[in-house]
């Protein structure tokens, strides 16, 4: 199976045991890569990779490694 | 004393007389500075009942400890006045370098008081000051002036200026700085047009004194270092405040058609990445700030320059109004920057109008034959020249939306977003309870930044009403307004999550006064129980009834989106209120109880309400 | 080794300002610093930086050798040997030496003490010996 990683950040990590770093299958939609891992979809407000944002709607590649970031204190 | 500029500058407006006098050591160690300063001169120097507009009223200017040091964001300034718009307190905060260049001429706060007989303009240059006819600027724009005065004394000196707006009294007029910096809100351009005072020019030499300069060096570098590591640096750097708009459009907090909605079908054209490959030529700081987060742009549609738009204008001048291209929104924004009027308000007050002419309540016979269907921008752009300059149906609409919706009346009252008369900023709220009871309860009105709860929400569950979500948003409150109060920006805190206690050690080494976080959240409940005391002197009436959110909140489910069919309930409104009310120690109208004052030191204060 | 400054990623917040003249005279105060800041608004909307590049005109016409190199090699005044006489202030080709009555009793420029650096948010600024892309 091909995998990709996401990289939840700040408080994001807290659904993860702590974790930093989390594989997940590609070839499936970011938004679903998110539940699969238990990271509520609407507590994340940017994803980002190489410095590029990706749309939740977007398909995982193979070997993607993707930052995710939430807004916690706002405006 | 270390960390201050030294001296607050009173200047009388009528006379022309222009007094200095050293800073008192109790205000600054009970208040500390910036809102501080300005909460404590507006309750205790202008008289109860004082026209906002008239010459009773002043324009408070205060920097922080914090500003103008070599402190992450530490390029901060409050504006505190009696609101024009409200009728209570404003505070509006403006970043960029004027808060530093004030401290480096020695000065804390400035003092406007009565109304100069011809338009003026304040020269601070170090010890020398003057007020000098600013007759050939007054009429213009404020990117314009700001310019012309550059060029006149020189690029580093810093320049705020009003607009027409602000000459023509719009209670919603801004105050701008540094080419796209606003003191944007409760009209605190207003008071400054009422005053005839066009602008403020600050060229400060002096060095600011520290108590230990190499604990005050080694804390600051501290500071720096955690900012540059922080995970969210990049993704803030490149998107500012628009990181937020897709995630806003996703779980339905974007401002949609006067707030009928929290989803915007057209919205992608509005996000982020969007924006910045459109239109984005520069990230632009404030002073001293690592994570810059102004979005200097040029519209190729429209050949001109904006610094922006940032979120909340992307929401009220763009979603807010059917407006889906990003070069209109920068384009509206760029006009009511230059015309001096706040983006949030206007845009809040034009979607009201919009609602109103698609119900038939008012008719191109009322809007000076321009059409207002959502989404025009030309008539948006139309619109904004009219209300800066209050002409025709712009005179309507430049009363704010309150006032304009009790005239008009035919039912328009219960869709205008506004809480005490401030226009919503850009957060929809059907269906988020403790960022709702964050709008009502705001100090100024509804205003979203002193206690910012969407993600919180999410987390706990949007629509709970517990008093978890209400002790939360009390913190916030006395704990985010106090950068203000230090002059140094929040948003390092807020949107890279560097440590709070960082702060410490650093505004130690400079003011020589040891102060925990604890400390100063003593402090920003004092402020905000000594503002509310304001709002209920200046106004006999005040009750619980001005705490409520629009009707829109509680009687209209969105049709569309993560919220459709989805509404807070009015008793639920009302419970929020109470919950909120007993946990800060107020009776069920919302005034401090005397028992709460005495404790926070206010019973003094409370006297002469 | 010398200061490079990115001038497309400097977003003209002075915090270097502040952190030099911390450095040189131990005052909060940007308008003694040893770099300048140019800020182009309203148009384009951009900001440039000049900085030392350490390349020693000052020092070869300092007439008392006020100007000397430290151990990094970079050159820098010693303050109580300046005659403010201001031969060094014209022959910088970056404009970037500073003499002001005013403000100071010496000339000053760069040291090369790296807290620009330390404080650039943006890394707009760094130290090295040619600039790497």
């Amino acid at each position: 199976m091909q995998t990709a990683e996401l990289r939840p950040k700040g408080m994001l990590k807290q659904y993860v045991d702590g974790r930093g770093c989390v594989e997940v299958p590609s070839g499936i939609p970011l938004r679903e890569a998110l539940s699969v891992c238990g990271i509520p979809p609407d507590l994340v407000a940017i994803a980002f990779m190489d410095q590029k944002p990706k749309n939740k709607d977007e398909i995982i590649q193979p070997g993607d490694r993707i930052e995710l970031h939430a807004v916690i204190g706002g405006g | 004393m270390n960390g201050y500029g030294g001296s607050i500058l009173r200047v009388d407006l009528s006379s022309g007389k222009i007094n200095k006098t050293p800073t008192p050591h109790d205000l600054a160690k009970e208040y500390i500075g910036g809102r501080g300063f300005g909460a404590f001169l507006l309750f205790t120097e202008v008289p109860k009942f004082a026209d906002p507009l008239g010459p009773e009223n002043k324009l408070i200017l205060s920097t922080g400890p914090l500003s103008g040091l070599m402190i992450p964001g530490a390029g901060k300034m409050d504006f505190t006045t009696k609101s024009p718009l409200t009728n209570g307190y404003a505070s509006s905060s403006l970043g960029g370098m004027l808060t530093a260049e004030l401290k480096y001429a020695g000065i804390d706060s400035v003092i406007f008081e009565g109304i100069s007989p011809n338009p003026v303009y304040l020269l601070i240059e170090d010890d020398r000051i003057q007020l000098l006819d600013a007759t050939e600027y007054w009429g213009h724009g404020t990117i314009s002036v700001e310019k012309s005065i550059k060029d006149k004394y020189g690029e580093d000196y810093q320049v705020a200026v009003i607009g027409p707006g602000g000459e023509n009294l719009v209670p919603f007029a801004s105050i701008n700085h540094d080419y796209g910096r606003q003191a944007g809100r409760g009209g605190v351009g207003a008071v400054m047009g009422s005053k005839k005072l066009k602008a403020i020019v600050v060229h400060g030499t002096k060095a600011i004194p520290v108590a230990d300069p190499e604990g005050y060096r080694k804390a600051g570098l501290d500071l720096f270092k955690a900012c540059k590591q922080a995970e969210g640096l990049v993704p803030w750097q490149q998107y500012g405040t628009t990181i937020v708009t897709s995630w806003c459009n996703e779980v339905g907090a974007l401002p949609t058609r006067n707030f009928t909605s929290g989803y915007f079908t057209e919205g992608k054209e509005l996000y982020g990445p969007v924006m910045r490959e459109k239109i984005v030529v520069t990230d632009k700081g404030c002073f001293g700030c690592p994570s810059p987060c102004g979005k200097y742009s040029r519209t190729k549609k429209y050949q001109s320059n904006v610094e922006g738009p940032e979120y909340e204008t992307i929401g009220l001048l763009g979603s807010n109004l059917g407006i889906s291209d990003i070069e209109d929104v920068a384009e509206a924004n760029r006009l009511c920057d230059d015309l001096g009027i706040d983006t949030i308000s206007t845009g809040g007050v034009i979607g009201w109008a919009m609602e109103c002419y698609q119900k038939g309540i008012l008719t191109s016979a009322d809007t000076d034959g321009l059409v207002l269907n959502f989404g025009n921008t030309v008539t948006v752009f139309e619109l904004i020249r009219r209300i800066a300059n209050k002409q025709g149906f712009g005179n309507l609409l430049s009363q704010g939306v309150k006032k304009a919706s009790g005239i008009i009346g035919n039912g328009s009252e219960k869709f205008a977003v506004h809480v005490k008369g401030m226009e919503q900023s850009a957060y929809a709220t059907h269906n988020a309870t403790a960022m709702l009871l964050a709008y009502m309860t705001c100090d100024v009105g509804a205003h979203h930044n002193r206690s910012w709860a969407i993600t919180y929400d999410l987390q706990v569950g949007r629509d709970l009403v517990v008093p978890e979500k209400v002790a939360r948003i009390i913190w916030l409150q006395n704990f985010r307004p106090m950068f203000d109060v230090l002059g140094s920006c929040r948003l390092q805190w807020v949107e890279l999550s560097i440590e709070r206690d960082l702060y410490i050690p650093a505004l130690e080494a400079i003011t020589g006064v040891s102060r925990t976080w604890e400390d100063l959240e003593r402090v920003g409940e004092k402020i905000w129980n000594l503002t509310r005391l304001f709002w209920i002197r200046e106004n006999p009436e005040f009750s619980r009834e001005w705490d409520l959110p629009s009707p829109r909140f509680y009687t209209d489910p969105p049709p569309d989106g993560p919220t459709a069919g989805q509404i807070t309930k009015y008793e639920d409104v009302q419970k929020l209120l109470d919950m909120y009310y007993e946990q800060r120690g107020w009776d069920s109208n919302g005034i401090p109880k005397p028992e709460t004052l005495k404790r926070m030191k206010l019973d003094e204060f409370a006297l002469s309400t | 080794m010398r200061l490079f400054v990115e001038n497309e990623k400097c977003s003209g917040c002075r915090a270097c300002l502040v952190a030099c003249s911390m450095n040189l005279f131990g005052e909060n105060n940007p308008k003694k610093a040893a770099l300048t800041l140019i800020p182009l608004f309203p148009d384009p909307g951009k900001f440039r930086m000049m900085v030392c590049t350490q390349c020693g005109e000052c020092a070869s016409v300092c007439p008392t050798d006020a100007i000397k190199q430290n151990s990094e090699g970079a050159y820098f005044v010693e303050f109580a040997e300046c005659i403010l006489c201001e031969a060094c202030v014209p022959v910088c080709p970056e404009g970037v030496m500073y003499l002001d009555n005013h403000l100071a009793q010496t000339a000053w420029k760069c040291d090369l003490c790296g807290d620009c650096v330390a404080v650039c948010g943006t890394s707009a600024l760094s130290i090295s010996d040619q600039l790497l892309n």
